[in-house]
C-alpha cells in the first residue's frame, strides 16, 4: 500500500506539473501574434521546407 | 473485496519479479509515448493553423496555366467583382523565391504597409541568411539584375508555423523579385458578405474562368483538418498493426513467465487460495504496470512535445531543410487520451489474464512434483 500511494504520488505531481505548464504557456499571446500575422497573410500556408512535392523535385532530382 | 494484505502481497511479489516484467512496462510506455507524442504534434499544429485561417477571405482565386500557377491581371479583378454578392476584389503578389545559395525556397508576400527597400523576415529564412553573412541586408538575384533589401524586422517567433519561410515585400518590390508585370496578380482575395452566397460566387468565378481555383474558407480549413490528419486511414492501421504486435509478443512472454512460476503459483493454490485468487493477484500487478507505464508515456510524450519541441520528430511535420524552431501549443485532446487507454490499457490487462488463468486451472500435483 505504502508503494501504491507513493506511486499515485509521482504521478499526481509529474501531471500538476504538466497541467501547470500548460496553464502558464502563453497560448493567449500566442493566438494573438498569429492572427495579427494572418491580417498580413490572409491566405496562410503551413511553413513547410517544400511547398509541393514540385518544389523538393526542383531542389533534389528524384 | 480485496483485503489491504492481499493487496500488498501483490505488490511484493511485483517488486520480487521486477525483472520480468520490465519488458512489457518499457516497450508498453514506448508504444503510448509515440502514439502520443504524434497525436499531439498534429493537435498543436492544427490547433496553430486553425487559427491563422480565421481572417481568411471568403475565396481566395488562383489562376493555372498548362497545370502550372499562373498570373491573373486587372480583367480578372472587374470581372470577378462584377459578380452579384461580391463587394471587394483584392489582388495580391505572392510567390516562390528559389534562394539558390543554401538550396532553399523563400515565400514572398506582398505587403503593402512596407517601404519600398524594406521587408520582414520569418525566424528561419533569418537564419538561412545570417548563415551565409546577411544580417541586416539581402542581395536578391533576378534575371535581370539584383535588388538589395534592408532587412527591417522579424516575425515572431510564436508565429514560426505560418512565418518561418516568409518574406514580407512591398507588392512592387515583391512583383520585382518573383519577376512579374506591374498589372498582375497571383492570387485574388474575394470579399462575399453574405455566408450563404460563397458557393455560389466560387461556382461563378469557375465558370467564367475554367482554368481558375476558387477556394473557399471552408476548403481551407479542411485542407488543414486532412493536412495533419494522423487518427484515421493508414496511420490508424500502422497504430493497430504495431498494438497487435505488442500484444502477441507480451501474451507469448507472459506465457513464458507464467510458466516458469508454475510452482509458485502451485504452492500458493496448496496453501488455500482459488483460481479466482491467483488471477486477482496477477491483475493486480498488471495493472500496477500498464496503468504506469501508460501514465508515464503520456506524461513523457507531454514533456517531449510541449517542453522539448519534440526534436527529431518535428522534422517528419515540418521538414529540416529550412530550420524551424516552432514552440507548439500545449493541446490536449482527453477524448483521445482516453481513447488510447481504452485500446492500450484494457487489451494489456486481458492477454495478461488469459496465461494466468490458464497456468491456475492446470493440474498443480504435477508442478509441486518437479
Amino acid at each position: 500500500m505504502k508503494f501504491l500511494a507513493m506511486l499515485a504520488t509521482s504521478f499526481a505531481a509529474l501531471y500538476l506539473a504538466l497541467v501547470a505548464h500548460a496553464l502558464s504557456f502563453p497560448t493567449q499571446q500566442k493566438n494573438q501574434e498569429i492572427e495579427a500575422l494572418s491580417l498580413r497573410l490572409k491566405d496562410t500556408k503551413p511553413s513547410l521546407n517544400f511547398p509541393t512535392n514540385a518544389y523538393q523535385r526542383f531542389v533534389y532530382a528524384f | 473485496m480485496l483485503s489491504k494484505n492481499f493487496v500488498e502481497y501483490a505488490i511484493l511479489l511485483l517488486f520480487k519479479d521486477r525483472n520480468d516484467h520490465l519488458f512489457s512496462f518499457l516497450i508498453f510506455s514506448f508504444i503510448v509515448f509515440i502514439l502520443s507524442a504524434v497525436l499531439f504534434i498534429s493537435d498543436s499544429l492544427q490547433y496553430d493553423l486553425t487559427q491563422s485561417i480565421k481572417s481568411q477571405p471568403e475565396i481566395v482565386v488562383e489562376n493555372t496555366r498548362a497545370g502550372r500557377a499562373y498570373q491573373m491581371h486587372d480583367g480578372f479583378i472587374y470581372d470577378i467583382s462584377q459578380i452579384t454578392g461580391v463587394s471587394s476584389v483584392e489582388g495580391i503578389v505572392d510567390g516562390y523565391h528559389y534562394f539558390a545559395q543554401k538550396r532553399l525556397w523563400f515565400h514572398i508576400i506582398g505587403d503593402a504597409t512596407l517601404a519600398k527597400d524594406e521587408m520582414i523576415i520569418g525566424q528561419g529564412v533569418q537564419k538561412a541568411m545570417a548563415e551565409l553573412y546577411y544580417e541586416d541586408e539581402f542581395n536578391f538575384f533576378t534575371e535581370e539584375r539584383m535588388i538589395r533589401l534592408k532587412i527591417n524586422k522579424r516575425a515572431p517567433k510564436g508565429t514560426n508555423i505560418i512565418s518561418n519561410d516568409a518574406i514580407f515585400l512591398h507588392p512592387n518590390t515583391a512583383r520585382a523579385v518573383l519577376g512579374m508585370e506591374m498589372d498582375e496578380y497571383s492570387k485574388l482575395y474575394v470579399s462575399v458578405p453574405n455566408p450563404n452566397e460563397v458557393g455560389n460566387v466560387s461556382l461563378k468565378i469557375v465558370e467564367i474562368y475554367p482554368s481558375a481555383k476558387a477556394t473557399t474558407q471552408e476548403d481551407a480549413m479542411s485542407a488543414v483538418r486532412h493536412l495533419y490528419y494522423y487518427k484515421g486511414g493508414i496511420f490508424m492501421i500502422l497504430y493497430v498493426i504495431a498494438l497487435v504486435s505488442f500484444f502477441i509478443l507480451l501474451k507469448n512472454q507472459i506465457s513464458l513467465v507464467y510458466g516458469e512460476k508454475k510452482k509458485e503459483i502451485a504452492i500458493l493454490r496448496s496453501l488455500g487460495f482459488c483460481i479466482k485468487d491467483i488471477i486477482a493477484l496477477k491483475f493486480i500487478q498488471n495493472t500496477v504496470v500498464s496503468l504506469s507505464a501508460y501514465l508515464l508515456g503520456v506524461a513523457v510524450a507531454y514533456l517531449y512535445v510541449f517542453v522539448f519541441n519534440a526534436p527529431y520528430l518535428r522534422n517528419i511535420f515540418l521538414g529540416n531543410t529550412l530550420e524551424n524552431s516552432i514552440t507548439f501549443t500545449p493541446v490536449v485532446d482527453l477524448n483521445l487520451l482516453f481513447l488510447i487507454f481504452l485500446f492500450g490499457v484494457i487489451p494489456f490487462l486481458a492477454f495478461v489474464i488469459l496465461p494466468a488463468w490458464k497456468i491456475a486451472i492446470s493440474d498443480m500435483s504435477e508442478a509441486v512434483k518437479s
